[in-house]
């Protein structure tokens, strides 16, 4: 169901019955095929800008329906052959009071896009020309409009899930922080040989705990030295023993492999 | 030199929706032949500009605008 404006131009010589028939009979017409009737503005009688079949005044017939697509070649097709009728026009109803559709590309509204792209300057403006790149920008201003506000509407369950995701992937940083940090502590020994991991856990280490690193230099470069810091545990310094002794271990395996 | 107003009136946030069918608004971007205004007149962006040329299109189709010069002379005499 799509909303449409529909503007019947009708002949002016029709008396005030013939057009509450005409209205009715639209009407019918309309719910015939499904479609609901919002408001229906009797403009009344009006001069034309020019004149369409030798008239200079018709009568004007404002109605604002929901319709679905699918029904519109048969009530235009109707529309057509009424004979009370000089004109009429059916267009896409882009009122402000409906923002929220189902699929936000193909509807136009230039109301959001007006209010979102303030900021755009001309020149950003003119490089979507194309519609379908257009409509690509609605859309993701609307995403970005649905993420930051809450919306309460029932057709939205895409928009909700799109939130979901963003929730999760904001998640997994934190967690790969607490993998790393438990790689660092528990195993230390495949860690050694590559130095980039090492600059990484010793980054990490001192986030988290400067104390144990200090010592583990101070291994490195002095042996002898590492239980003047008492600042350290005894469990730093044991795995520090276990890092040494285990570096050692992977240079010498390869020379018994080979 | 021609000034050249910076900012589109319709950016500006006063007009959410370029209506076709609100006449003596449309009037303001029409010439008094009929045609539309160039925005180079009127400081309109382009996507604005698009947008009230379908406005002022559809208002024409309906006979709430004229589409030329003889059709705004015919108000009132018939002649065409």
């Amino acid at each position: 169901m799509r909303d449409y404006e529909l503007l019947l131009i009708a002949r002016p010589n029709l008396d005030d019955a013939k057009v509450s028939d005409l209205i009715q009979g639209v009407t019918q017409l309309i719910k015939d095929h499904g479609g609901s009737i919002y408001t229906t503005n009797l403009w009344g009688r009006r001069k034309l800008a020019y004149q369409i079949d030798k008239q200079s005044e018709a009568i004007y017939i404002l109605l604002k329906i929901s319709v679905v697509p699918t029904a519109l070649s048969e009530i235009e097709f109707s529309l057509k052959i009424d004979e009370s009728l000089l004109r009429y026009m059916l267009v896409r109803d882009e009122d402000v009071r409906k923002p929220r559709r189902i699929k936000p590309s193909e509807t136009e509204e230039p109301d959001l896009s007006v209010e979102e792209t303030e900021i755009q300057s001309d020149l950003e403006v003119e490089i979507h020309e194309d519609v379908d790149t257009h409509e690509d920008v609605d859309t993701e201003e609307k995403v970005d409009t649905e993420e930051s506000s809450v919306v309460v509407a029932t057709d939205d369950d895409d928009e909700s899930k799109e939130g979901k995701e963003d929730v999760v992937e904001e998640e997994p940083p934190s967690e790969t922080h607490v993998e790393v940090e438990e790689v660092v502590t528990q195993n230390d020994l495949p860690v050694e040989i590559s130095l980039s991991p090492h600059e990484e856990i010793s980054d990490i280490l001192e986030e988290s705990n400067e104390k144990d690193v200090s010592p583990e230099e101070s291994v490195l470069s002095e042996k002898g030295v590492v239980p003047e810091e008492d600042v350290s545990s005894e469990k730093g310094v044991s795995l520090d023993k276990d890092v040494l002794s285990e570096k050692e271990k992977p240079i010498s395996q390869p020379e018994q492999t080979t | 030199m021609r000034r050249r107003k910076k900012v589109c009136y319709f950016c500006t946030g006063n007009i959410k929706k370029i209506d076709w069918k609100k006449v003596d608004f449309l009037k303001r971007y029409v010439m008094d032949n009929g045609t539309i205004r160039p925005r180079q007149k009127t400081g309109t962006c382009a996507k604005h500009q698009r947008q009230l040329a379908t406005a002022i299109k559809r208002a024409r189709y309906v006979a709430l605008l004229p589409y030329t010069t003889a059709h705004a002379r015919f108000s009132g005499f018939g002649n065409r």
